[in-house]
Order: C-alpha cells, then sequence, then structure tokens
C-alpha cells in the first residue's frame, strides 16, 4: 500500500477513483505511547470498471449479435419523445404492470418527469434509473398490440408475394430491441452500495417478457 | 444470472427481514417487501425453468403479505391491488409444496396415492376460494366477463392461466405412478405373472429415472 501510495502522489493524473480513508482503530499501534491509540489510517480505492458488469455483457453477446463491449464508464443512449414514453408506460401498466411488483409507480412517473422536463436532472444522468426506464420501454413495446405487422408488397413484380432474395435483405427490428440493447449497455450490478433500484432493474430484466424479446432476436437473426 | 444476482442483492440489503426496514418510512416498508416477494416468485419461476435449485427460501424470511393497511392515503397510489401478488406469492408456495409431496411418493407405495393426491388438491382448491370477489374469472355463455377494467383483466387472466398450469404439472408424474399401479392391479387380476414382472420392472426402471428427477426443494418444471 506504501509503494502505490507514492506512485499516486508521483502520478496525480493516474486513477481518477476516489480516495476514502477509514480509521481503524488498533490498541497497540504506537508503541511510543501505550496508553493512548494511534490510529492507523487505510486507503481505499474503487476499481474504475465493473468486471461483474463485462461477464453479464459477454452473456449477452450471446443473443444481441450487434452488441458492442465497451469497459468505459460513458455509453450514448437514445431516449424516445416524451408522448411516445407516456403511451409505452400506459401499455406497460395494462399488460405486464399487475404481474408483480415492478417500482413504486408514482416515483416512476415522477422520475420520468425530471427527466424528461427537466434539465441537468439528477434523474438524467443515474445509469440505474436509465436502465430501468429502458427495460420499460423494451417490455411496453415488445407487448403493445397496436404495432401493425410488417407487410412488403410488390407491385411492379407479377407475383405478390415477396421473393426469397428481397426478404433477405429487408431489416427485422424485433419490437423492443433497440431500448433493451441501450438498457444493457448501461446495466451496472455492483459489488457494494446496491439498492433497491438494482433489484427492481435486474427483476425486470429476468422477467418472462424479457424472453420473449429475446427469443424474438434470435429468431430474426440472419442464418 | 440475473435471478442470481437479484436475489443476492436482496440477501444483501436483507429483505426478507422485516426488522431492517423499522427506520424506514410505511411507503418504503412496503416497497422493500413487495421487492422482496416478487424477487422470491421470479427466482423460483426461473428456477423451474431452468432445473436449478432456488436461491431465496421462504423459512428464511418474517415478511408478511403484501397490503395497502398502514399506508398513508397519497401513497396508496405507489402500489397495485396487493392481492394479485399475495395470490401469486400463495400459488408460488402450492406450487413447491406440491412438488415436494410428489417427490416423497415412491413408486413402491401403492397406498399413499389418495394420500399424497388429496392435499395436493385441497391447497389447489383452497387457494381459488379464496380469492376476492373481484379476482374471480366469471363466465357468461362460455365466454370470459369483462367486468374487469383492462389492466387489470390481462394479469387476472395470466393469473389463472398459472393456476392451471401448476395443477396440470403438480399431477404430471403422480399421473406415471398411478398408471403403473393401474396395470399393475389389472395384470395381477388377470394373473398374468410373465407379464406382471415385465411391465413392473419396466415402471420401476422408469420410475427410478423419474423419482431421481425430483428433488424435495426443486419446483416442478414449467
Amino acid at each position: 500500500m506504501s509503494k502505490l501510495k507514492s506512485f499516486r502522489n508521483s502520478n496525480p493524473s493516474v486513477g481518477a477513483a476516489p480516495r476514502v480513508q477509514f480509521e481503524a482503530s488498533h490498541p497497540q499501534s504506537d508503541h511510543s505511547e501505550p496508553d493512548s491509540f494511534q490510529s492507523p489510517s487505510y486507503e481505499y480505492f474503487e476499481l474504475s470498471f465493473d468486471t461483474l458488469r463485462m461477464f453479464l455483457l459477454h452473456n449477452s453477446l450471446r443473443l444481441l449479435s450487434s452488441l458492442e463491449i465497451r469497459v468505459d464508464e460513458k455509453c450514448t443512449f437514445k431516449l424516445p419523445p416524451y408522448p411516445y414514453v407516456i403511451y409505452l408506460l400506459d401499455q406497460f401498466t395494462i399488460h405486464l404492470g399487475h404481474d408483480w411488483h415492478w417500482f413504486r409507480l408514482r416515483k416512476f412517473r415522477q422520475q420520468l418527469h425530471f427527466t424528461y422536463m427537466t434539465p441537468d436532472s439528477s434523474e438524467s444522468k443515474d445509469r440505474t434509473w436509465l436502465c430501468q426506464l429502458l427495460v420499460v420501454l423494451a417490455l411496453a413495446e415488445s407487448v403493445d398490440s397496436s404495432r401493425p405487422p410488417q407487410v412488403n408488397l410488390d407491385t411492379n413484380s407479377q407475383m405478390s408475394q415477396p421473393s426469397p432474395h428481397d426478404t433477405a435483405q429487408l431489416p427485422i427490428h424485433p419490437p423492443g430491441r433497440e431500448f433493451f440493447e441501450q438498457a444493457l449497455r448501461l446495466l451496472k450490478v455492483p459489488y457494494e452500495n446496491a439498492s433497491v433500484s438494482h433489484v427492481e432493474v435486474l427483476n425486470m430484466i429476468v422477467s418472462p417478457g424479457i424472453k420473449y424479446i429475446k427469443l424474438n432476436i434470435e429468431a430474426c437473426r440472419p442464418l | 444470472m440475473y435471478a442470481g444476482a437479484s436475489a443476492r442483492l436482496c440477501n444483501l440489503l436483507q429483505l426478507h427481514q422485516a426488522s431492517t426496514s423499522l427506520d424506514c418510512s410505511p411507503v418504503e416498508r412496503e416497497h422493500r417487501k413487495r421487492v422482496w416477494w416478487s424477487t422470491f416468485c421470479l427466482d423460483r419461476l426461473t428456477s423451474t425453468q431452468g432445473g436449478q435449485l432456488p436461491t431465496l427460501d421462504i423459512a428464511q424470511t418474517d415478511l408478511a403479505y403484501p397490503t395497502l393497511t398502514g399506508l398513508a392515503a397519497e401513497d396508496i397510489g405507489e402500489f397495485n391491488d396487493p392481492e394479485y401478488l399475495t395470490a401469486r406469492v400463495q400459488l408460488t408456495l402450492i406450487q413447491a409444496e406440491n412438488s415436494r409431496s410428489v417427490s416423497r411418493f415412491g413408486n413402491n407405495n401403492t397406498c399413499e396415492i389418495a394420500n399424497t393426491l388429496r392435499p395436493m388438491l385441497q391447497r389447489l382448491t383452497a387457494w381459488k376460494e379464496a380469492l376476492p370477489v373481484h379476482m374471480t374469472l366469471g363466465m357468461t355463455d362460455d365466454l370470459p366477463k369483462s367486468t374487469q377494467s383492462l389492466p387489470c383483466t390481462r394479469s387476472l387472466a395470466n393469473l389463472h392461466l398459472r393456476y392451471n398450469q401448476v395443477c396440470t404439472k403438480s399431477f404430471d408424474n403422480l399421473s406415471f405412478a398411478i398408471t403403473y399401479v393401474t396395470l399393475f392391479l389389472a395384470l395381477a387380476i388377470s394373473n398374468s405373472y410373465k407379464q406382471l414382472r415385465m411391465v413392473s420392472a419396466l415402471f420401476c426402471c422408469c420410475g427410478r429415472f423419474f423419482s431421481s428427477k425430483l428433488h424435495p426443494y426443486f419446483p416442478m418444471s414449467i
């Protein structure tokens, strides 16, 4: 530890991990004054990445071939327009909301409101909350009954059926896939400092609805 | 993996113990309780599908069922009807208990069919009869009544589908044992000892195979 400290002091730009000092009591730490306690200090270095997240992302590669592994903490994502999010949230409430206890209902809508309406809100920077929101949107899109089926008719061709060649070139997007991919990028299961919100997110990813999305993704992967 | 991580975090946060939530507000306390029950059921569901041991144990918790009692009026809107989650939890527990009953049923214990079957039927029947009125699936002219609100209708149908699923799977392996006993008795009555020995040997081999698949702590596969 002392060598690590000296290395860090000589290279202050290396590792931006926060340092937390703990005071540990030891009855015999200072031999010069046996009657008083001299507490040695410990330094705690947080890891700049989470290996569990790496492992979960690796597992998801088997299902989402287009997903990239990213080690760095920064990642970009897209949220849909607010009216569409409200619509999807209503769909989620109708089709899946009563199956289990996913989250606190009013608190979720408040966080959603702050994310969209308040610039630089804490919610817009909270990975766990954003991951949860994206999983909700993924589930809602997967059960949204208003999405029309994709039908392609070539009116110029003498046959009304699409040719196998045309079918292979058509992009296939299972509903909810994009949201689910983004949610997995944001997912970070902590080793420490866990909260109930992490459990909420994991429960949603475990839910049978997500399996439906995964199966659709598997079925739509090109051979 | 995700289910295991979720259950592990529940243990880390000690959500299974009511005493750890005493410092929380009533709404947060109810929220933590419901999160644990949901995690418990999902843990059972995923372990059933994967043929694995569940992580969370019902014997370790002292939590009550979900409720809206004790919540302020402005906090009730944070939660759905507690009866839905309670019914699902109870159904999950019944499924686990029925699985244990079937796993204890030995292929040589022909007299225990009624003693095994009757409690299983009673548990399932009692669950259905104890459902609140607004959660019963009424039928009119062979069609489900559309008196429920739309958000509840789908979850209600899902709940009853789950009930039927538990009924079917609870008797799946038990019916195998019943078939063996029936055939055994029929052949014994017909004095066809040679066929009796052959069939008995065949069912014993199959019975040992299926019995080894039924662990007392394994929920039935769905």
